[in-house]
């Protein structure tokens, strides 16, 4: 955890000698905001475990030991054991690269979907845009998590297929914020300069609009990750999302909840992994809303 | 404004069009049928189940056949329960369903509201932080761990309530708070930006000016506007109480439509499924209607017409 803060201290004091950027400034107000940086830390340290879990994990994903099933914590199995005596906290480990694989990936693909579309009808405006709102009102009035659940039914219960439906479901709030901002740019002198030159409108998006439209979105980015992983967590919690023998902290929690009155912890260690996780990547997008928020005041004056 | 609630509700028609179609076609394209058992049946078996279910029939014959029962209110019989139509398993399953959404509806606002004002009453001060933390934590811990935190400190230690089960009123509580929980916060959080909002309005400053006492300014001038975030939030709420209903369903082993939505898409019971996709989509676009109605009530500046 300090070697993290001492690095991006680093950083900050290496941007600032290059004048205050709208990333150096908001930068210098997130650090001053105490809990982002816990959140910031903590998701350090999750995604240090998640990536170095087959290195360090004390026992193997798969060991089962009969002799030691259903095992309380104790310090041979720091989370105790489950029903077939695999080391619960080497599974909550395991479980980390998979949720919070799912959360980023879908995250991404719903990122992709939302700027390309939202940034599109922003940009064009007029009939098109109009049409392609009023398809994201639509859209907005469905119970998603349901055509989520068809979606996974359908296609099969695979990882892909799962971020691929939770990412295209996740997508519209995206659409609106690049959208909005997309409108904003569109009138900019610098669009006129680019459209002289003779750009056309492909490259004016690419290289033009969204570049520009990204600081709503990275906020809105971190913002998702959380709901994703949520989902993630109650379809799997279902038996419908991440199958066996892959396990997610969501399939984890399932698969501890039959017993939760006999061994509450079966249940426990993967939800507050989860939870804290959660409450890391809330605390770090809202902090980040807030540093860049009254950058964004200035911008519209 | 009778004129607006029948403009949304034919606007609502190709609205339920798109998503039975969709669901439709989903449903009919996936590989694997309701009827592949683990023992393969002889091939004549399944030429009349299939036959029966007008299966055999072509894509288009089906789909217009399904449209026609839908339009008469019929959703079809049940393929893996086959004593039961799915009427009447989303008439016994629906009910249920509602009081659970209903109650975990009420928690959240009698939870959210009054800490949402308090906080900005208070504003940077330790009631303040309190509800904020206690929303972004109400909104990141997951229905599961507070199901498991709820059962086991309620029903299990103290032994007040039980642990699962449904048909009494003690069976209640448990679920509609842990459903509650999560929209609580994020009543709290919208509720706080509106009495914020209101606060600091003209209006306000004139009632305190004219000597009007504090619980009187608070309820008659600035209570109703300052829950409008909230109300306009009821809409996505009903929803999201509705999905996160299967998951607290199951956990506490209640009968509930949501339940039974999980089963059948386990067991590819496709009419079930796409009966509950289309009661739950109108009910959805019900609720936000309502919603909307309300709003144009509380907010006179709003006109439908």
């Amino acid at each position: 955890m300090k070697g993290e803060e001492k690095k991006s201290g680093g950083t900050a004091a290496a941007s600032a000698t290059r004048g205050r950027s709208l990333w150096t400034d908001a930068w210098r107000r997130l650090r001053r905001n105490r809990m982002a940086m816990a959140g910031l830390a903590i998701l350090g340290v999750m995604v240090a475990v998640a990536l170095l879990t087959p290195l360090i994990a004390p026992y193997g994903f798969a060991d089962i030991s009969l002799e030691e099933q259903n095992q309380p914590p104790c310090r041979a199995h720091w989370m105790g054991t489950d029903h077939l005596g695999r080391d619960l906290m080497t599974r909550v480990m395991y479980g980390a690269r998979i949720s919070l694989a799912v959360g980023i990936c879908a995250t991404l693909v719903s990122l992709f979907i939302g700027v390309t579309y939202g940034a599109l009808a922003g940009f064009v405006g007029g009939r098109a845009d109009n049409v392609m709102m009023r398809f994201v009102d639509v859209l907005y009035g469905l119970p998603f998590m349901f055509f989520v659940i068809i979606l996974v039914v359908v296609a099969g219960r695979s990882i892909i297929n799962l971020f691929i439906a939770l990412g295209a479901v996740q997508w519209l709030t995206m659409s609106r914020i690049a959208r909005g901002q997309a409108m904003s740019i569109r009138s900019r002198d610098f669009i006129t300069a680019a459209r002289t030159c003779g750009a056309g409108t492909p490259r004016i998006l690419l290289t033009h609009v969204i570049p520009n439209l990204l600081g709503p979105v990275i906020v809105y980015f971190t913002l998702t990750i959380p709901a994703v992983m949520l989902e993630e967590a109650f379809l799997s919690f279902l038996g419908l999302g991440v199958q066996p023998p892959n396990a997610s902290w969501g399939s984890l929690a399932s698969e501890g909840i039959g017993s939760i009155t006999l061994y509450p912890w079966q249940i426990f260690f993967p939800g507050f992994a989860l939870a804290v996780t959660l409450l890391a990547l809330n605390f770090l997008g809202d902090g980040l809303r807030d540093a860049l928020d009254p950058l964004m005041k200035e911008a519209r004056k | 404004m009778t004129a607006y609630i029948g403009r949304r509700l034919i606007g609502a028609i190709p609205t339920i069009l798109i998503i039975v179609t969709f669901a439709f076609f989903m449903m009919r394209i996936a590989p694997g049928g309701p009827f592949d058992a683990e023992r393969a049946l002889p091939p004549d078996v399944i030429r009349n189940i299939e036959a029966k279910y007008h299966l055999d029939e072509p894509l288009h014959v089906q789909y217009w056949r399904y449209m026609k029962d839908l339009f008469r209110g019929d959703l079809g019989p049940s393929f893996k329960s086959p004593d039961w139509t799915v009427n009447e398993m989303v008439a016994r399953t629906l009910p249920v369903s509602l009081i659970l959404g209903t109650w975990a509806l009420l928690f959240a606002l009698c939870i959210g509201i009054p800490a949402g004002f308090i906080a900005a009453l208070r504003r940077n001060a330790a009631p303040d932080y309190a509800a904020m933390t206690f929303a972004v934590i109400g909104i990141s811990v997951p229905n599961f761990v507070v199901a498991a935190l709820l059962m086991n400190l309620v029903a299990v230690k103290l032994g007040v309530l039980d642990v699962a089960g449904w048909g009494q009123w003690r069976h209640v509580v448990l679920p509609a708070v842990t459903l509650g929980l999560p929209y609580a916060a994020y009543i709290a959080r919208l509720s706080r930006a509106g009495m914020l909002e209101v606060i600091r309005q003209d209006y306000v400053r004139t009632a305190r000016a004219k000597g009007l006492s504090e619980p009187v300014i608070l309820l008659r001038h600035a209570f109703k506007p300052a829950i409008l975030p909230v109300v306009s939030f009821l809409g996505p709420a009903a929803a999201a109480i509705l999905t996160g209903s299967l998951v607290v369903e199951k956990i506490f082993q209640i009968p509930g439509l949501g339940w039974h939505f999980v089963t059948s898409a386990l067991n590819r019971d496709y009419t079930m499924v796409m009966g509950t996709v289309i009661v739950y989509s109108s009910m959805l676009i019900l609720f936000n209607l309502l919603v909307d109605v309300a709003y144009g009530f509380l907010d006179p500046r709003i006109r439908y017409d």
